[in-house]
């Protein structure tokens, strides 16, 4: 969904914004409430030029916003409207536009309204997607999803995240929109958040939470105590031996390092790597893997770890290497130069693996403790 | 720099530095963290921790409302090389810092309103220094109308009573004595934050009355007296060097905790200043409400700043520094007056009587190099903005690095060079008799890899000795003090021939005497008390 682009912004000679569009009658019937937003733009540096284009941007959005409300919503709006001007009613789905304007105009204010920047990406094609979130609780979906957007789309899970908080139904109070978002981010893969967002989705609905986790509302209270004993469970994992996840890789394909990584026990995840000159932290459960450059490890359990090979010492150790544990169930012939144990964070049947000729690391489930 | 269409009133609500004590320490992100980049218009509920709203306030002036691109207070990760470069015939060196680093022109200040010091600006017209310490006034919390009007601006017909308040004349003309006579004080004297403006234009006499109220906290008018609190004060000057309409006293320029010196406008980012200007935004009438200070902030700031601990090992190489300076071998007969001071006093230049020491290789000696010592009141500056340091750079306690980066603008007007020293013949460091930051900087490494070099880390036994009686001598039997004298007394004995007196080895002999003597006292009781 998002796609590399330049820092240009928008210049003059954008679509000019169609009066009679859903969004240029919300603004006429609201200008006393969208003026003064105008005017704090404006000064902060907005330009009129960059803040007619942005509004011409999100015209589409603002009409998927409004196309098809909710009957069961239409005279129900939970959040308050935005300033004592109540939206008329002959405008449905004026709430939502009125949001959409405002986050709009707050992210031109601040420099953000980039092609290619991720909350311009959320405001153009995430909110459509997430339209009865939206006009269920406006103020406060709209300027969560743009927020959340930016940290989501580092991982490139920016689509997979979107998909799953579409999939689910709108929070009945607006105090879920932000847990729902939160664990729907750990969900799709962003692993730092997991304490968080198992915290968070112990408390939401289980109908909510179920869609988000994507289990069954009944069974959500034990899918989440049985993950927290065990962060390498979840229904319909296989819980076999094998590869469950692969972490890191080549700097050229978008991996953390340059340098072959080797994995030694550390840390405060028990799990850490030597790449580049620089220690790093292994997070990972069933969902994703991430790894963090941490300063000051202990890495003394780290003393007897083989050097890296590198180089034609290092083909020609790697030549000579040993063959790869056999006990460990991979589906690659190579030299192993780490296994860690998970210890008392992941479980000893867990192990994190570095090889001679892989940027990538493997976290493995063996059949027992390795010796 | 950011560009000029940023936001003023955005606040990063992402940690500004990765590792810093009130950053979790984990490597679990939570909500906060997944929504930091929303418009921050208020502070989030229950607040950052409050070394995070420093540095927080911290990059919103850089960003936003002082253009000083420098970062001349430089730190460096000792675990990566600082790359550095070095340009034209006289081989300016660019080091490019591995750590995070600060101007000094914004942090200095900023350090100032949190210990509640005291900050002389220094650098000509237009350079920013009234419109950094007006920021100051408004991270107080106070408006800036307020703050502005506060400011006292120095002039040669500036009066005590005109600065400080004037008695009502009612009860000038009814009063049977000076009790009777109300005063009406001045509304800035009761601030957080005070700016004097151009103090070296003040006139000799209202500048004693300020010293009172720089060093003491309080004002008397006509025998009133207004108690005006803790606060931080802001003095700026276009020249300190003498250059004002009155000789600032003395004592005066000695209360002074920080001098900071405007550095030049980078013309790179004229283009900054251009699209202020276009914009009519005053960064002042502008500051977030997430990076003010109000009145139990403040408290609990200079309180949590005091709280850092100043570790032995960090302590002992400001002492070995500081010890360097006094001596003066040839001031007196008797140990204790052999000092500058005793020179000074006596209206003896330093450096003729310097000039008689020939025992000393007065390059490589650091005292050799300055007209004075430190005062206590330095000490106690440099302790004080080092532990502020430290906590804005979310350290747990002082590093070497903390004091090292604080040391040359504390010590800026306090330490005098000798600037006929044979330190200063070499070419190479003609420039540091101009550049009395980089001086004072290069001081004090000296000390320490003299500190290094006699190994004082690892074999101190004046710091043994001293260690030993600050136990206390409670219960200490008659052999153990005969024992301990003698190991005194023979250290002064290895002493005799086996060193110079640097200034360390003075700052020593004097700390054993000081113990001996204690020792001695005891001794003497012990026997008499037959116990």
């Amino acid at each position: 969904m998002t796609t590399p682009g330049g820092d240009a912004p928008a210049r003059p000679g954008a679509p000019v914004l169609d009066p009679g569009s859903t969004l240029g009658r919300v603004l006429r019937a609201h200008a006393a409430t969208v003026d003064p937003w105008l005017r704090t733009a404006q000064g902060l540096g907005a330009e009129p030029a960059a803040v007619r284009a942005a509004l011409a941007d999100v015209v589409p959005v603002a009409d998927a916003l409004t196309a098809t409300p909710d009957p069961a919503r239409a005279d129900d709006a939970t959040d308050a409207p935005p300033t004592p001007d109540s939206p008329a009613r002959d405008l449905p789905g004026a709430d939502a536009v009125l949001a959409l304007v405002r986050t709009t105009l707050d992210l031109v204010a601040r420099g953000r309204w980039h092609t290619g920047r991720a909350q311009r990406t959320a405001v153009v094609q995430v909110l459509p997607a997430l339209a009865p979130w939206v006009r269920a609780h406006p103020t406060h979906v709209v300027p969560a999803v743009v927020a959340a957007a930016d940290v989501v789309a580092r991982t490139g899970l920016l689509d997979a995240w979107s998909a799953r908080v579409a999939a689910a139904p709108a929070p009945d109070d607006a105090a879920h929109v932000r847990p729902a978002l939160l664990v729907a981010a750990w969900r799709t893969g962003l692993v730092r958040y997991r304490d968080a967002a198992l915290d968070a989705a112990a408390a939401l609905p289980v109908a909510l939470a179920g869609a988000l986790l994507g289990v069954a509302p009944d069974d959500v209270a034990d899918v989440l105590t049985r993950h927290r004993a065990d962060r390498w469970w979840w229904p319909q994992v296989p819980d076999g031996a094998g590869v469950l996840r692969r972490v890191g890789g080549f700097a050229g394909w978008g991996g953390p390092w340059v340098g072959l990584p080797v994995a030694v026990p550390g840390g405060p995840t028990g799990w850490a790597v030597i790449a580049d000159g620089q220690t790093w932290a292994v997070v990972a459960d069933v969902h994703g893997a991430g790894v963090v450059p941490v300063d000051d490890l202990d890495l003394s359990a780290a003393a007897d770890a083989p050097p890296r090979p590198r180089g034609a010492v290092g083909r020609l150790l790697a030549g000579r290497a040993p063959a790869p544990e056999p006990s460990l169930p991979v589906p690659w012939q190579d030299a192993t130069t780490g296994v860690v144990p998970g210890g008392a964070a992941t479980g000893d049947d867990v192990v994190l693996v570095s090889r001679a000729h892989s940027y990538a690391l493997d976290v493995v489930r063996v059949a027992g403790v390795p010796a | 720099m950011n560009a000029p269409d940023a936001d003023l009133t955005q606040v990063s609500a992402a940690p500004t530095r990765a590792g810093a004590r009130s950053v979790p320490r984990g490597l679990a992100l939570d909500v906060a963290h997944l929504f930091a980049d929303e418009a921050a218009a208020e502070p989030a509920a229950g607040g950052a921790p409050l070394d995070e709203k420093l540095r927080q306030a911290y990059f919103w002036m850089v960003n936003h409302a002082i253009i000083s691109p420098h970062y001349d207070v430089e730190f460096s990760d000792p675990a990566r090389p600082v790359t550095t470069f070095h340009l034209g015939d006289s081989r300016a060196a660019v080091d490019l810092p591995t750590d995070q680093s600060y101007s000094s022109f914004v942090l200095l200040p900023l350090l100032t309103f949190a210990v509640r010091g005291r900050c002389l600006l220094v650098g000509g017209p237009g350079r920013g220094k009234t419109a950094s310490a007006i920021l100051m006034g408004v991270i107080a919390g106070y408006p800036v109308r307020e703050v502005r009007r506060a400011m006292q601006h120095g002039h040669p017909q500036l009066t005590v009573q005109d600065m400080f308040g004037t008695p009502l004349p009612r009860d000038l003309v009814n009063a049977e004595s000076l009790a009777d006579i109300d005063v009406a004080w001045r509304s800035w004297l009761g601030m957080r934050v005070k700016i004097v403006d151009e103090y070296n234009r003040i006139p000799t006499r209202t500048q004693s009355a300020l010293l009172t109220v720089l060093a003491d906290g309080y004002v008397e008018v006509f025998d009133q007296v207004y108690e005006t609190g803790a606060s931080a004060w802001y003095l700026t000057a276009n020249d300190d060097a003498g250059g004002g309409t009155f000789q600032v006293v003395d004592a005066l320029r000695d209360r002074i905790d920080v001098v900071v010196k405007a550095l030049a406008f980078n013309s790179r980012f004229l283009g900054d200043l251009v699209a202020r200007a276009e914009r009519g935004l005053r960064p002042e009438e502008n500051v977030p409400p997430g990076v003010v200070f109000d009145a139990d902030e403040h408290d609990r700031l200079h309180r949590e700043v005091l709280a850092v601990p100043f570790p032995a090992p960090v302590r002992r190489r400001l002492e070995h520094f500081a010890s360097q300076l006094e001596l003066l071998e040839r001031a007196a007969w008797q140990l204790e007056y052999r000092t500058k001071d005793t020179a000074r006093l006596a209206g003896v230049d330093p450096h003729l009587l310097a000039l008689a020491d020939d025992g000393r290789d007065r390059v490589e000696d650091v005292g050799a190099q300055t007209l004075n010592g430190l005062s206590v009141r330095a000490l106690q500056s440099l302790v004080l903005y080092a532990k502020a340091m430290a906590y804005f750079r979310g350290n747990a306690e002082v590093t070497l690095a903390d004091l090292r980066a604080v040391l040359p603008f504390v010590l800026h007007d306090k330490l005098q060079p000798d600037l006929a020293a044979p330190a200063f013949d070499d070419p190479e460091r003609e420039p540091l008799r101009t550049d009395r930051v980089s001086w004072i900087r290069d001081l004090f490494d000296t000390a320490c890899r003299q500190h290094d070099a006699a190994d004082l880390d690892r074999d101190d036994p004046v710091g043994d000795v001293l260690a030993e009686l600050a136990q206390g001598l409670d219960g200490v039997d008659e052999a153990t003090v005969r024992t301990r004298l003698a190991r005194i007394e023979g250290l002064l004995a290895g002493w005799e021939q086996a060193t110079k007196l640097h200034g360390d080895v003075y700052d020593d002999a004097l700390a054993l005497k000081y113990a001996h003597q204690r020792y001695s006292a005891y001794l003497s009781w012990l026997r008499w008390s037959g116990a």
